[in-house]
């Protein structure tokens, strides 16, 4: 006698449920009427036009007609049986007339339009789907537990500036890493003492582990902090983290057998923001680094051209030296460095697991987030005018590279596109088949929203979350404000990077500070 | 094939029964069965989608979901018009296609069940070889499609790597399968049954995420459709998807119970029985059984599902049953499998002799394949042999050849496309089922059954005929011209004739006529084909035409042939063959070639030696059907009243049917004439030189006065003729009207005299009417006419004794009335004869051109374009495959 489970009762009322309604269908619906003629169909198309009989011919022939008076009726007059033919003259079909240049070029644009956005949408999609699309490519994207036979040494560097409130404990986490030969190089301003302390006191808890580095330019951005401790890296292997990170400590050991198993010349860790409630906009946030690095990135390492993440990044130190380190001038370095080793050939491993991901937090404020979002966008369409992209071996990387990196203008273009959409919607006259295309990229966003709702269940289970209800509502509820955001992020940082295209040099002192701040949000 | 083997050991299995799928379907592909109603409908939306950019032909009502024909209106537009015998055939085409598709489909989805090659193999023979199968796969059902389409699902749910992309591609496919054919939604519950347990518990989450959002937005284009087009709730003037889903749930007419002999589902399940006896009745316990065994246990849900609703009270749909056929292969040849696996294990036990086992199940097989063998062996007949659709293309044959192209036919859908493609406008071909449903329809015909000229009744539409209604006026005002088939196949083509009440149909011309013309045909004339003239089954216009061709030049009658067909309904033959020297022949056709109807023959084709004329099958009576036996001796005297429309510059000829002395008068004098007595055909013959046209024919009785009121026919350049017998001068002053006057409509006429009060003579008389005499006292008289809200007085002067013909025509200033006195005092003889053909007279065409369709060219493109796109990408394939 097998054990009867709870699914299985569930399972079991639903096929009955089903069943019932199938049987008893008939009876429910049909009982109240027997009508068997299907309704009446009234006429809409204006196509066809219906012309009164044509009224030239007699109506009557009729030898044997009643007068309809006192005559009588004609008694044996001879006549042919008249003309049988239906007196309804008939019909021609107007034809519809064709349409003209103005239509025509209306129609295509509108077309062509839909048809981009639904490939950007559906890509997208696509690609966010990469480490589910099989459960052996699901398998493939964490990391293997099985430690290196030859261990590697690592120099974690930990660029801050103005966060002695967060740098003390970040310090003792990475202090406390498993891992025999590794150290710690904390790179502090020369012009913030409070940090600096904090960082010199770390440095004695830890005297063999931390070390500090002095940033003497000016002005200053983490690319140009990062180079300034490179040259002073001793390990094999060099770390980036930022100053809020919450650093698992095995991730070192995993790291290293990553390295090890998989020959890449950078490995790429998990991020993961973890405050879902602080705000409307925080769970989307976080879904979407979640979706980034479990499964955009892998996309992007097995296609060999990758836009790094900013930190959890390993890298070769003598590969770093040999490109000659960051970007100074970039404003998202880390996606330039990634480009630029992606052309050299580089190979990069992504490794996610929710147990070992470095968790972060949300932008503080909305303004925060829009002025993050236009800093990456800005350091993307830098990153795509440098044109370093260009020099990567294949014409699908090239491709797959101008894609990626002008995301940030599609976007723009995208949230452009919304009020024109919205006015069209009240001016235009299209077809119906015309007006079902433009709903085409609606599919794959509607299907992407799905997805998230189903990676938000697994979310929550993985990092320990308990997803209500409320949290799915909000999911699906925040996205299309939330894209609105983007697109304004977007459109901000093109209009932002219109403008600087004179004063390059002015732009950038101005955006350093800027970045510095939001870095250190 | 070894190196095909290699690749994979299936290919040739599969290959072969692929082919003999394909073979069986295709043999007797257009004969079996009968065009049905719902093909031609499909094919028919499929036609206005690639034609017109629509829907449907007629307003789309959201009956089912448009997936399906515009899957074959796909279709259509690669292939092109010209592809197969008719439109329905070409679709059978593609059916034939998707069932070798479905097929294959099967196959992949056996094997990733599970099933060894063997098992794959006869779930495949019994999808093939079932006369059920083939007769319903062969059809142009949307459920053929659609049931591919699931097929498609569940091969890519079963996905052996448990791809994401593979759900996608499923999900896809089930929806459009649901798009296709709306009944697939039963299949949700299995569908997501096998969703669950075919993906990976790491990743289904997002399986079922992705298969239910894109399965849930392909379904709901077609709402959105609605409410793009603004159809998604009933509202005035248009019709809804919500109307259009609660007359297939709710409104159809339910399908009676199962255990009613009469009921519509116990027929529709008898139509599946007649066709195959074995798979209807198993599919019960197939299914039943297949929920035993654990990896067909979905599959038999599924099938259950459908026994369900089969069960059920409620509409049944005749190709129900399609979607049924390939789980239920698929079960049988599972729970087959499973059975011999369970036999070999007893067979390895050491207890069981195995020889002993083996012979066992040998004769178990052996036997039950023979038994159903035994019972399939009508359905082959019925399905591979018998042509039960010839009565419907000959019907249609016909048509185009004898129905004029801008006659109003009402037909069966089967049919509609071909005489859309013959060159009839769309309003001129009516669906059946669209007379009384749409009022589209209505608004063309706002005079109902009289709008319409042909029926064209084919068995689907008679079992669908309702008690009240347009079509059923049409039909009983309709007598059949031609009769196609018999039985259940039967095929009737009915003239609506607006002035028969009866379903009799047009007379043939009375014997005596065909006597009398036949003693003046040449000598040379064939005896059987003149005997034929004499035997009272002849058109009527056959005679006239022999009458004035005879009067004109010798005429050597070569046949009278007639059809079968129509000989069947009762139409008289209405075609003959003319031999003689080539220029007189073509004097001949030049004369047929100009006249008017009824006399205009539809077809004139011309040799060397030989003229075949053939009048329309609309018979009429033109004067020669009914009238008493011909009468040769004494004198009738005629006066002409020309009341026709607009200046006739013409005389009147009276030719006589018998040879006889005929005469000439001028129309425009309206004087007594003498004529002799006897049967006349007359024809007018313009003043300044052209082509005689006969009108009519007549008898004229001894000693008798008439009067012949030529009226305007209702076509330009038409005559009709009236000939009245005028009263005998008796005592008092009996007056008649004849009604010419057009131009103020329906008139109403009083008399009354000084101080006394009107007497109405006539109301609501319109254009053509000719009353019998009425008393009235002789005297003077105020005349009030009345039309349009007018009225005129005109004075009218009784004189007694004389009878008086009232000629109401249009004057200068309103109706004019003028009294003819009638009877003739001392008439003076006809002129002479003069009907001859005209010195110039016009060359006839050589031979009627027939109108082949206008092929469209963008039409031609898309299969060029899409043949030069295949060649093109399988030479960039190919060469890519070298490279490598």
């Amino acid at each position: 006698m097998p054990r009867i489970t709870r699914g299985g009762v569930a399972l079991g009322a639903t096929v009955f449920t089903f069943a019932a309604i199938l049987v008893f269908g008939g009876h429910l619906f049909g009982g109240q009427s027997h009508s068997s003629a299907p309704p009446s169909v009234p006429a809409v198309d204006a196509s066809l036009t219906v012309s009164a009989p044509a009224p030239a011919a007699p109506a009557q022939n009729s030898a044997t007609g009643s007068s309809g008076g006192a005559l009588p009726n004609a008694d044996g007059v001879q006549a042919a049986s008249g003309d049988p033919s239906p007196t309804a003259a008939p019909l021609r079909a107007r034809h519809p007339d064709s349409l003209g240049w103005p239509e025509i070029v209306l129609y295509t644009v509108l077309g062509l339009i839909s048809l981009i956005l639904f490939i950007v949408a559906a890509s997208t999609l696509w690609w966010m789907l990469h480490a589910w699309r099989s459960p052996e490519s699901l398998a493939a994207t964490g990391f293997r537990r099985r430690s290196a036979r030859r261990p590697l040494s690592f120099s974690l560097l930990l660029p801050a500036r103005h966060e002695q409130d967060v740098l003390g404990d970040t310090i003792d986490a990475l202090a406390r890493l498993d891992h025999p030969i590794y150290e710690v190089i904390v790179i502090i301003g020369h012009d913030d003492p409070e940090t600096e302390q904090v960082a010199r006191a770390g440095a004695a808890r830890h005297p063999r582990i931390v070390r500090v580095v002095i940033d003497d330019h000016i002005p200053k951005n983490k690319p140009k902090a990062l180079n300034t401790a490179l040259p002073a890296c001793r390990g094999d292997v060099l770390g980036v983290f930022d100053a809020e990170d919450e650093v698992h400590p095995g991730l070192l050991r995993l790291v290293e057998a990553r390295f090890e198993e998989s020959g890449a010349d950078v490995v790429q860790s998990g991020v993961q923001l973890m405050n879902v409630r602080s705000s409307w906009w925080s769970l989307r946030n976080c879904l979407e680094y979640y979706f980034w690095f479990r499964s955009r990135l892998h996309f992007h390492a097995e296609q060999r051209f990758i836009p790094l993440g900013g930190n959890t990044v390993f890298a070769r130190t003598a590969l770093l030296r040999g490109v000659g380190g960051w970007d100074r001038n970039c404003l998202a370095e880390d996606c330039e460095i990634g480009v630029r080793l992606s052309t050299r050939g580089a190979r990069v491993a992504v490794a996610f697991d929710p147990k070992v991901v470095t968790r972060e937090e949300t932008p503080g404020s909305i303004g925060a987030l829009v002025k993050q979002r236009t800093r990456w966008d800005q350091g993307f369409m830098q990153v795509y005018r440098k044109g370093e992209w260009r020099k990567l071996p294949t014409r699908r990387q090239r491709m797959l590279a101008r894609y990626t990196l002008a995301m940030p203008f599609l976007q723009a273009a995208t949230g452009a596109l919304v009020p024109i959409a919205i006015i069209g919607m009240f001016v235009l006259k299209v077809p119906v088949p015309l007006t079902l295309l433009t709903f085409l990229p609606l599919g794959p966003t509607l299907v992407t929203v799905a997805v998230e709702a189903a990676a938000l269940g697994e979310f929550g289970k993985e990092f320990g979350i308990k997803i209500k209800l409320w949290d799915h509502l909000r999911l699906v509820l925040g996205a299309f404000p939330y894209q609105l955001l983007l697109a304004a992020a977007a459109l901000r940082s093109v209009w932002r990077e219109s403008r600087g295209h004179g004063g390059w040099e002015k732009t950038q002192h101005a955006n350093a500070h800027r970045s510095a701040e939001s870095v250190a949000a | 094939m070894n190196r095909l083997t290699r690749v994979n050991p299936s290919i040739p299995v599969v290959a072969v029964l692929l082919i003999l799928t394909a073979g069986l379907r295709l043999l007797n592909l257009s004969g079996s069965p009968i065009r049905l109603d719902d093909e031609g409908t499909y094919i028919a939306q499929a036609f206005a989608v690639t034609q017109w950019g629509e829907l449907a032909h007629y307003t789309y009502w959201y009956d089912h979901p448009p997936g399906g024909w515009l899957q074959i209106a796909l279709w259509m537009m690669l292939t092109g018009p010209g592809f197969g015998a008719n439109a329905v055939t070409a679709g059978r085409y593609l059916m034939v296609i998707v069932a070798v598709v479905t097929a294959g489909l099967l196959w992949l989805l056996a094997r990733r069940i599970g099933l060894s090659r063997w098992g794959a193999a006869a779930a495949l023979i019994i999808m093939a070889v079932s006369p059920l199968a083939i007769s319903l796969s062969r059809s142009v059902y949307l459920d053929n499609l659609a049931i591919a389409w699931l097929l498609a699902a569940l091969v890519l749910i079963s996905s052996p790597r448990q791809r994401l992309s593979a759900m996608f591609g499923a999900a896809i496919c089930f929806g459009i399968s649901v798009l296709t054919k709306e009944t697939m939604l039963l299949f949700v519950p299995m569908v997501a049954w096998l969703v669950w347990i075919k993906t990976s518990p790491a990743t289904r989450r997002y399986a079922l995420a992705v298969f239910a959002a894109v399965t849930g937005l392909v379904i709901s284009t077609y709402i959105l459709m609605a409410i793009v087009r603004g159809e998604l709730l009933p509202g005035p003037g248009h019709v809804s998807l919500w109307e259009g889903i609660k007359f297939q749930l709710w409104q159809r007419e339910a399908g009676g119970a199962l255990g009613d002999p009469q009921s519509l589902k116990r027929h529709t399940i008898d139509e599946w029985l007649r066709l195959d006896p074995v798979i209807p009745l198993v599919s019960a316990p197939i299914a039943l059984g297949g929920l035993f065994v654990d990896r067909l246990r979905p599959y038999a849900f599924g099938l259950l599902t459908l026994v369900l609703m089969v069960v059920r009270p409620g509409y049944l749909p005749v190709p129900f049953v399609i979607a049924a056929i390939p789980l239920l292969a698929l079960l049988s040849a599972g729970i087959g499998e499973r059975c011999v696996g369970r036999l070999r294990d007893l067979a390895r036990q050491p207890s069981v002799p195995s020889h002993v086992v083996r012979s066992a199940a040998v004769t178990a097989v052996v036997f039950t394949a023979a038994l159903i063998g035994t019972l399939w062996w009508p359905g082959y007949r019925t399905s591979l042999l018998t042509d039960d659709d010839a009565p419907m293309a000959q019907a249609q044959q016909w048509v185009s050849d004898n129905v004029p192209k801008d006659d109003r036919l009402i037909v069966d859908d089967a049919i509609w496309v071909d005489l859309i493609r013959d060159g009839r406008e769309r309003q001129n071909v009516i669906w059946s089922y669209k007379v009384d449903t749409d009022q589209q329809v209505q608004a063309w015909a706002p005079h109902g059954w009289a709008d319409y000229g042909w029926v064209v009744s084919t068995p689907s539409m008679r079992a669908n005929m309702t008690e009240h209604g347009v079509l059923n006026d049409a039909i009983s005002h309709a007598r059949p011209v031609a009769t196609f088939g018999s039985g259940g196949s039967q095929v009737d083509v009915l003239r609506v004739d607006a002035e028969a009440s009866s379903n009799a149909p047009a007379p043939p011309a009375v014997p005596a006529f065909g006597v009398q013309v036949a003693a003046r045909l040449d000598g040379a004339s064939n005896r059987d084909a003149v005997a034929a003239l004499q035997s009272g089954a002849v058109d009527q216009r056959v005679v006239a035409a022999l009458t004035g061709l005879s009067t004109m030049q010798p005429v050597v009658l070569e046949q009278i042939s007639s059809n079968p067909d129509e000989e069947a309904a009762g139409t008289p033959a209405r075609e003959v063959v003319l031999a003689g020297p080539p220029d007189r022949l073509t004097a001949c056709a030049a004369f047929l070639q100009e006249q008017k109807p009824p006399f205009k023959p539809d077809r004139i084709s011309l040799t060397d030696n030989a003229l075949t004329i053939r009048f329309p099958a609309q018979g009429q009576e033109i004067g020669l059907g009914s009238n008493p036996a011909p009468v040769t001796t004494g004198m009738a005297a005629v006066r002409v009243v020309d009341m026709r429309l607009g200046p006739a510059q013409d005389h009147l000829e009276f030719v006589r049917l018998d040879g006889g002395p005929g005469g000439s008068a001028p129309s425009h004098v309206p004087d007594y004439r003498a004529v002799a007595a006897g049967s006349y055909m007359l024809a007018t013959v313009p003043d300044r030189g052209g082509m005689p046209l006969m009108r009519q024919a007549f008898t004229l009785k001894p000693g008798a006065t008439y009067t012949l009121a030529l009226f305007s026919g209702a076509k330009p350049n038409e005559v009709a003729a009236q000939l009245a017998p005028d009263g005998p001068p008796t005592a008092g002053s009996p007056v008649r009207l004849m009604q010419a006057a057009q131009a103020a409509g329906a008139v109403k006429l009083s008399m009354s005299t000084a101080g006394g009060s009107p007497t109405v003579l006539a109301d609501n008389a319109s254009y053509g009417l000719i009353t019998g005499y009425g008393d009235q006292p002789a005297g003077a008289y105020d005349a009030v006419i009345t039309a349009g809200g007018r009225e005129w007085h005109r004075p009218v002067d009784l004189t007694d004794g004389v009878p008086v013909t009232l000629l109401l025509t249009d004057g200068t200033d309103g109706p004019a009335l003028e009294e003819l006195p009638d009877g003739a005092a001392a008439p003076a003889p006809l002129d002479p004869p003069a009907l001859t053909f005209p010195v110039e007279s016009p060359k006839p065409d050589k031979a009627r051109v027939e109108l082949a369709t206008a092929l469209n060219p963008q039409e031609q493109a898309i299969p060029a374009a899409v043949v030069l796109i295949v060649c093109v990408v399988s030479v960039v394939v190919l060469l890519k495959h070298r490279r490598r």
